[in-house]
């Protein structure tokens, strides 16, 4: 079986002129969890938002087998989930149910269809009680699993998550590392959090000015990287 | 800040089950009753029936209510003023009775569902889409207000030359937070529309509710003048 994902060359450029990605090569295989590690600046958000056509740069990208392009988009959109580093930009609904089903109504399931397989994709993260809630009404742990429900009920065959531990206290962080690993599909993280890093992380790339500088086992790439002591080192500042 | 305009709204009765626009239609009636009529005490009854009938706490609706009382005194004291007491009381009992019937129905009507209903019933959806956004990240923007507020006062307090400098902050971080959230619409695929799963519809209840409302409400002006 092929790669889920194949990146080959990606360079992207901002407006402004920063050079966010120069010649990223990357493969997603089934059921890994490929951990993407780097600083502040480094390309890993701007390479995610690569993978449905958000941003589109030079290069190429494949998503199970499809090429990148106005033909495939709403196939590749399908395929790959993303929950956004800011849960409060992706729950844009009024209620928590309604915003679960929004991917559903637009993927053309009847509303009672998606009335169900939303409410399963809430029971499926924990938050089932929350349904007819405000999205402002919900705290920061409640809001990242209503985030991932609302990507989870289009049922992806790829997730990526964007930081998805941010804002979330140690114990919201734990029962995130324990959600996804119960998750069959195959992920991309982005993150700053190690204990995340190493908790769900079948693989880690780290990228580097906008490069992928390694590639390996998530432990070797953090000491290579000496990562936690940087963070550390950053942290102190 | 903790708001929640919708609690009552979510609350379970014979009105609250009813389709948004049987509700918005009952209250363009009702309203156009109340604001035509000579005698608008005649409608305290239809309207403390409403009220009941919404299983909402009464003393929340008077007091919601009464928040229109400041404007309609001040109306009201121009006309004591000229001596013309029974218009004094018929501006304060019709305003009173106006507000008492948009806080029910919005207390009986989730904004969402009221905003579905304007839709359905021909309001340009560019306006109901802009307005239901408003609505849903308005709190989020008094929250990112609010700790730019703390932040000043932190830091020595609030000046007036500073003001602007935060809402050209609040306003760039406002437009950065619509790119993110056209960015996770996209990915979910948005094609243009907001598709609804509220499955109520304009059933027999809804047809009775609002004809019934009519119907009382022509009886009323034609046979009793009122």
């Amino acid at each position: 079986m092929g790669s889920l994902i194949e990146a080959r060359g990606l360079r992207y450029r901002y407006e402004d002129g920063t050079e966010a990605l120069r010649g990223v090569d990357f493969d997603l295989d089934p059921g890994e969890t490929v951990i993407l590690l780097g600083g502040n600046g480094s390309g890993k958000t701007t390479f995610v938002l690569h993978l449905n056509g958000l941003l589109r740069g030079e290069g190429e990208v494949r998503v199970c087998g499809m090429a990148m392009g106005e033909t495939n988009l709403a196939s590749i959109r399908r395929k790959v989930g993303v929950v956004f580093q800011d849960a409060d930009e992706q729950l844009f609904m009024p209620t928590v149910l309604e915003d679960a089903a929004y991917g559903l109504l637009n993927l053309g399931y009847s509303r009672g269809e998606a009335r169900s397989r939303a409410s399963a994709a809430l029971d499926r993260v924990g938050i089932g009680h929350c349904a007819h809630r405000a999205p402002y009404h919900l705290s920061g742990g409640e809001k990242r699993r209503a985030a991932i429900a609302g990507v989870l009920a289009m049922e992806p065959e790829i997730l990526v998550l964007d930081e998805p531990t941010t804002s979330l206290d140690p114990p919201g962080q734990r029962e995130l590392v324990e959600l996804l690993r119960t998750l069959p599909q195959a992920k991309i993280v982005t993150t700053h959090d190690t204990g995340l890093a190493r908790g769900v992380g079948t693989r880690a790339v780290f990228f580097e000015a906008g490069r992928v500088a390694g590639s390996g086992e998530v432990a070797d790439v953090l000491n290579r990287f000496d990562w936690e002591a940087y963070r550390d080192r950053e942290a102190s500042r | 800040m903790h708001l929640d305009p919708d609690a009552w709204s979510r609350g379970d009765s014979w009105l609250h089950r009813r389709d948004g626009r049987a509700k918005l239609l009952a209250l363009i009636a009702l309203l156009a009753g109340i604001g035509t009529t000579s005698a608008p005490s005649a409608y305290a009854a239809i309207v403390g029936v409403l009220a009941l009938v919404s299983r909402l706490p009464l003393r929340g609706i008077a007091m919601r209510a009464a928040l229109v009382l400041p404007f309609t005194m001040t109306f009201a004291a121009v006309s004591i003023l000229g001596g013309d007491w029974a218009r004094a009381q018929a501006v304060i009992a019709r305003s009173l009775l106006s507000a008492t019937v948009v806080v029910v129905a919005i207390g009986v009507t989730p904004f969402a569902s009221l905003l579905r209903a304007a839709e359905r019933m021909g309001a340009p959806r560019l306006l109901v889409q802009v307005t239901q956004f408003l609505y849903r990240y308005l709190f989020v923007l008094f929250d990112e207000a609010a700790r730019m507020r703390w932040a000043a006062q932190s830091r020595g307090g609030f000046r007036w030359d500073a003001a602007g400098g935060a809402v050209a902050v609040l306003f760039a971080s406002s437009y950065q937070r619509a790119e993110g959230i056209h960015r996770a619409m996209l990915s979910r695929g948005f094609q243009g529309s907001f598709p609804a799963i509220d499955a109520t519809r304009f059933g027999a209840p809804e047809i009775a509710m609002t004809a019934g409302v009519v119907a009382l409400l022509v009886a009323m002006r034609l046979i009793w003048g009122v």
